[in-house]
């Protein structure tokens, strides 16, 4: 369980999920939001529609008042019916300005209400409606009844029975009903339904925009107030609606789960896509161990990405290697050599007691094995000098005289010069700096051997010590066979010799450059070589003043 | 027999060669590639004793090199001693692989089973009629009885010995019995001959005028 939390693509599939549900589910909502408010609207408008016909049909005057009143306006002009002026009406759903003048109150009069302008001739239009209203306009509550009284006008209200067929558009019947302000019934239709009772929060909503529309039950009715301080209600059932939006939110819910099942098996598959190069490389990097460091990820096929992430292992692998190699190859050097010394041992004593021998023979052969003695001596002392510097971090380091060292330095390797008739030439300005004495001296020690070694006969050694403000710098110049250009870059490696046999029958391990560099480095110095073949070498020695 | 020893290491070749020549060959040597491979193609030595670090030309270049045109069994000495170095060392055409630093018993006992194996016998003891030669302890037995012999006697026996019915020529005789280091007359080889016919019987060996001598099965 642990591990599959650990688990790259495990996380990133949890992850994808999880973002797809939430995209998912919040569509999801929005759209069935929308689709429900795209319903309920449909039907709302078609269900005031319907009132909308009804009211205009209680508003459709008798032709013969028609008739009557185009006699009037040709006769007398127009009068200004009044009904029952003392009818309660809902005077605050007009604003003041749009309130006829009669109906302003006393501080709101303005100068013209009391010579008001003529009205203007009624237009003839075709019969049945009249545009006495404009039934868009806020508060419409009056309608003039002509000559009628209140009794007539109701008794001529014609509607019908049933609402048509295509208002509810095959979908249920739709019904209706129309009180009186008092709350008695005008008229209703033949209806499915029991007559709504009172609903505050419609009543509230009808006194603010005249219209308002409510849910009851398996019934979707809309209310208008209709005129004469009517009240419209249309209605009609919502089953089938109700199971459409029921129907076709299962089908979202199972769409949408669909696309969840194809989105996460999507992902499955993409992480699968992204990781197995990821696998693959971790596979072969498994198989590179220290034996078998030759491999190297293969990079084409590989995304950039990973190809940069491959690249840089191949570059480890390749230091890595580079340092195998080199350990290999010391060891090898260091066990050639100290093997061919304990052959001639063997072979020399073997050889000795082999048979009675004369004196003479015998000291032959302890010589040679003496000589092979003092050769294994030597390449181990280096060997651990060379373990000690390898595995130390921090020397000893004390206060040194570097002119006192070198001074010291030259006179114990004067007889080795002597023995050449080599002249060594010292110029020592005084220059002191912390560092280890029995290091520095044996790097020292070995630059002079070699230069006197690598010098000819009678030649001329110059030792140097040159002092600038954050370097002393250590000079050994020979006019000896000097170093050929190629060999310089090795120059410094383990068992390095230029030549072979030369240095063999000179007596040195291949190990004194070697150490000398390691000394300085350990010092925080740099050395340097610069030599030019047949003509001498310099080696030079910088050592940082302070520490 | 005559070897070459091709070792830079001077001490360890001096001590090498002087054992081998006691030991009753003729040791001819070089202490750099270039030397060695001069005298191995120059002369038909019975086995070369190859270094395989040597400066100028390395052994195995060396062998290389030589087993273009010669046949010549070799004991390939190295200090690298990985299985790796010995497979190199034998595909490049080593009869033999010694890995420094080695026993001499056991070197010489190479050198002899290379010899041997070089010259088509399968035993150190060679029968010719009465005479029976072991090659491992350098006797000579006549119907059970030791006869003593010159280092330089039983050399010239072993060489017609193992070449037993066939013709071996007095160069062949120079080539293989003396080294760089003799400057023995050449009338010496019938000295020695007719020491051995003293020694052995006269019908032993016989002379072929102006060709050579062959031993008679």
């Amino acid at each position: 369980m642990f591990s599959v939390l650990r688990s790259l693509r495990w996380r990133m599939q949890s992850w994808h999920a999880l973002i797809l549900l939430s995209v998912l589910v919040g569509f999801g909502c929005l759209l069935h939001w929308e689709m429900v408010r795209a319903h309920w609207d449909r039907i709302d408008d078609e269900l005031l529609g319907a009132a909308r016909i009804l009211e205009g049909s209680m508003l459709a005057v008798p032709p013969a008042i028609l008739e009557a009143l185009a006699q009037d306006v040709s006769m007398s002009g127009p009068r200004m019916p009044r009904s029952n002026p003392n009818r309660p009406r809902w005077p605050e759903d007009r604003r003041p300005e749009d309130r006829r003048p009669e109906d302003r109150l006393p501080e709101e009069r303005r100068p013209e209400d009391r010579n008001p302008p003529p009205i203007r001739s009624p237009q003839i239009l075709p019969p049945r409606m009249v545009p006495y209203r404009n039934w868009n306009f806020p508060g419409a509550d009056t309608q003039d009844l002509g000559d009628r009284t209140e009794e007539e006008w109701e008794a001529s209200i014609q509607l019908p029975a049933q609402l048509p067929e295509q208002l509810g558009r095959n979908q249920g019947a739709a019904y209706f009903f129309i009180w009186r302000s008092d709350g008695s019934v005008l008229r209703e239709s033949n209806s499915p339904a029991q007559p709504p009772t009172r609903n505050d929060e419609v009543f509230a909503s009808l006194q603010r925009d005249r219209m308002a529309r409510q849910e009851r039950g398996p019934f979707r009715e809309v209310f208008i107030r209709g005129p004469r301080e009517t009240l419209i209600c249309v209605g009609r059932s919502a089953l089938r609606e109700r199971e459409k939006i029921a129907g076709m939110t299962g089908m979202m819910i199972a769409s949408g789960l669909s696309v969840l099942g194809i989105g996460l098996i999507g992902g499955w598959w993409l992480s699968k896509r992204a990781i197995e190069p990821i696998q693959r490389m971790s596979r072969t990097a498994q198989g590179i161990n220290a034996n078998q460091l030759t491999d190297r990820i293969k990079l084409s096929g590989f995304d950039t990405e990973l190809a940069g992430l491959g690249a840089t292992l191949n570059t480890m692998l390749d230091r890595l290697s580079q340092a195998f190699e080199q350990q290999r190859q010391f060891t090898a050097d260091a066990s050639h050599e100290l093997r061919t010394p304990v052959s001639i041992i063997l072979t020399s004593s073997e050889l000795a007691l082999s048979k009675p021998r004369e004196p003479e023979e015998y000291r032959e052969q302890l010589v040679k094995c003496k000589r092979a003695a003092e050769r294994m001596r030597q390449l181990t002392d280096s060997l651990l000098t060379l373990a000690r510097l390898d595995s130390t971090t921090n020397l000893e380091m004390t206060h040194l005289d570097v002119e006192a060292l070198l001074q010291d330095a030259v006179s114990s390797i004067q007889p080795f010069a002597d023995s050449k008739s080599i002249e060594i030439h010292s110029h020592l300005e005084h220059a002191s700096l912390q560092g280890n004495e029995t290091l520095l001296r044996q790097a020292i020690g070995n630059l002079l051997s070699n230069a006197i070694k690598y010098s000819r006969r009678e030649g001329q050694v110059f030792v140097r010590l040159l002092k600038s403000k954050d370097y002393a710098t250590i000079e050994v110049e020979d006019h000896g066979i000097g170093i050929p250009e190629s060999a310089i870059s090795r120059l410094f490696d383990r068992f390095y010799r230029v030549d072979e046999s030369r240095a063999r029958a000179e007596g040195g391990t291949g190990l004194g450059l070697s150490i000398a560099e390691r000394i300085v480095h350990c010092h925080r110095g740099q050395i340097l070589v610069e030599s030019v073949l047949g003509r001498g070498s310099t080696f030079r020695i910088a050592l940082p003043l302070l520490s | 027999m005559r070897l070459l020893v091709v070792e830079d290491e001077v001490d360890l070749l001096e001590s090498l060669a002087q054992a081998l020549r006691e030991d009753g060959y003729a040791v001819d040597t070089a202490d750099n590639g270039d030397d060695g491979y001069f005298k191995a193609k120059t002369w038909d030595y019975d086995a070369i004793l190859l270094d395989w670090m040597l400066p100028r030309l390395n052994g195995i270049e060396l062998l290389r090199r030589l087993r273009r045109d010669k046949k010549t069994p070799v004991l390939l000495l190295t200090a690298k001693d990985s299985v790796s170095d010995r497979v190199a060392g034998l595909d490049q055409g080593a009869d033999d692989f010694l890995v420094k630093p080695f026993n001499l018993s056991e070197l010489l006992a190479r050198v002899r089973a290379l010899i041997r194996r070089s010259t088509g016998n399968a035993s150190n003891l060679i029968v010719i009629g009465s005479i029976e030669i072991d090659l491992a302890s350098k006797t000579v037995m006549e119907s059970g009885n030791a006869i003593e012999l010159t280092a330089r006697e039983y050399a010239m026996l072993e060489l017609l010995a193992v070449h037993a019915g066939k013709l071996v020529s007095r160069t062949m005789i120079y080539n293989h019995i003396f080294d760089e280091q003799d400057d023995t007359l050449s009338n010496l080889v019938d000295v020695h001959i007719s020491h051995l016919r003293k020694k052995l019987g006269r019908d032993l060996i016989e002379t072929r005028r102006g060709q050579g001598y062959i031993l008679n099965v």
